[in-house]
């Protein structure tokens, strides 16, 4: 008995320090740039530290925060449509059952559906420059719908009785009662819905192929089999998402602070 | 408000019963302790005066449009000040009066201090203070004493004395002390939550 609580003990992972991090980072590259010397093939496998080189040539050309700047505008719109949207949906669901029911088979479909088919389908319906607006949103749209759907449902029904009894209208209960208690939800749903818009996105420019986009880049990188520019263009994806998601649960946080301090 | 009156109550939750054929009065303007064991149906009684419960059989006359009440749990919402959750049901008030009664039970330096920081007792003095400005013709309170010590209980008792002249008050307890603290008539409920007093 003593051994088996011994055993459950151990099996509790600490969580990752920074300096951990920064020795599995940077022994990873090692690996990378190992594995780059032994291929020696820079089209199979391009070193790190030609990609940080052909990083520093892009970041001088005016066309490399051009694209960076048209895919995020639209990925963002994509996923802003598919948070309110995503949303309302969750609120009209966890009021009216029927509209639960009615939306189920298009959200089952959304989130089953292989985004390629979704892309390939609505380049016949969209303009390619504006494909990737629809797809993030589309990625995004069921995440949130589940997740306010579920935190609605899970919101405590004491309190709401109270708030009934005392005459509280919608705005107020909404404000201090729902906001609050969806914020585990809401939190965990833009961190997982953001990394998906951005791959989601970007894969919709590749096959779209719009002017002047990340996903541009990609293809003619592709085209040109020109790894040390998809390897640059990957790590500036990964930047730029990691760095819009962190910004935004930084602004969803304070917008959270603002509401409790009243 | 025109008084209030239950008659022939009857709840019961599967195969217990909870209530059993209770009638009472609740003269308006005044002050009636209900006091009954734990498990005698003393908060069913609350939660139908409340509407949240419909009885099996029986009916609740008089009952005001406006009331408010204080929960057996606090309900209060735990990120808010103690301030804001007063606001929250009573917006229209001025911040300064609301401090000026959480001053009154002892909370003068919390008003600001989200409620998840409080102590129990503090929390339960919040709950009150939030019936008590949520105005109404009939303030309901269960239990409102519970987590309070001697002399709080007996400032607190005053304080609700004080500022619920002319509201028909109905608290629940299974404390005599409470009772003797709030004053008002007394209804003693029996185990099955039977109980006459007309």
């Amino acid at each position: 008995m003593a051994a088996r609580c011994r055993a459950t003990t151990s099996t509790a992972m600490p969580a990752k320090s920074r300096w951990e991090k920064v020795v599995a980072v940077v022994l990873a590259l090692l690996l990378w740039q190992l594995g780059a010397m032994a291929l020696n093939s820079p089209i199979l496998l391009v070193s790190p530290l030609r990609v940080l080189v052909r990083l520093s040539e892009l970041v001088r050309q005016s066309s490399f925060y051009a694209a960076i700047g048209f895919s995020l505008a639209r990925i963002v719109t994509g996923f802003l449509f598919g948070l309110i949207g995503g949303s309302l949906l969750a609120a009209a669901a966890s009021r009216w059952h029927p509209v639960e029911v009615l939306l189920w088979p298009y959200i089952t479909v959304i989130k089953t559906t292989p985004v390629a088919s979704f892309i390939i389908l609505c380049l016949i319906w969209l303009d390619s420059s504006n494909l990737s607006v629809f797809i993030a949103f589309l990625m995004v749209l069921p995440i949130v719908y589940a997740n306010v759907l579920e935190g609605i449902r899970q919101t405590d029904q004491k309190l709401l009785e109270m708030a009934r009894l005392f005459r509280v209208g919608f705005g107020r209960r909404l404000r201090y009662i729902y906001l609050p208690q969806l914020r585990p939800y809401l939190t965990t749903a833009c961190s997982i819905a953001l990394g998906l818009s951005w791959k989601a996105g970007i894969a919709a420019e590749v096959i779209g192929i719009p002017d002047g986009s990340i996903g541009e880049m990609l293809y003619e990188a592709k085209v040109y089999l020109s790894s040390p520019d998809l390897f640059a263009w990957t790590v500036v994806i990964i930047a730029v998402s990691i760095l819009f998601e962190k910004l935004f649960l930084l602004l969803l946080k304070a917008g959270y602070s603002r509401l409790e301090q009243g | 408000m025109e008084e209030l009156l239950v008659r022939g109550l009857c709840k019961r939750f599967e195969d217990k019963v909870v209530l059993q054929d209770f009638t009472a009065r609740f003269p308006a303007g005044e002050t009636t302790c209900i006091m009954g064991r734990s498990g005698c149906g003393k908060t069913t009684l609350l939660n139908i005066l409340m509407g949240f419960l419909a009885p099996d059989a029986g009916e609740v006359r008089g009952r005001p449009a406006r009331l408010s009440a204080v929960f057996q749990e606090d309900r209060l919402l735990e990120g808010f000040s103690a301030r804001a959750n007063i606001a929250f049901v009573s917006p229209q008030l001025p911040a300064e009066q609301i401090d000026r009664h959480l001053a009154a039970v002892g909370l003068a330096q919390d008003a600001g201090q989200p409620v998840r920081e409080l102590s129990g007792g503090m929390r339960r003095r919040v709950a009150i203070v939030r019936a008590v400005l949520a105005g109404g013709d009939l303030l309901l309170l269960d239990e409102p004493f519970k987590g309070l010590d001697e002399t709080t209980r007996a400032s607190v008792a005053s304080y609700l004395r004080a500022e619920t002249p002319g509201r028909t008050v109905v608290m629940v307890t299974h404390d005599p002390d409470e009772v003797a603290l709030m004053g008002g008539q007394l209804l003693e409920m029996e185990p099955t939550g039977a109980g006459d007093t007309t």
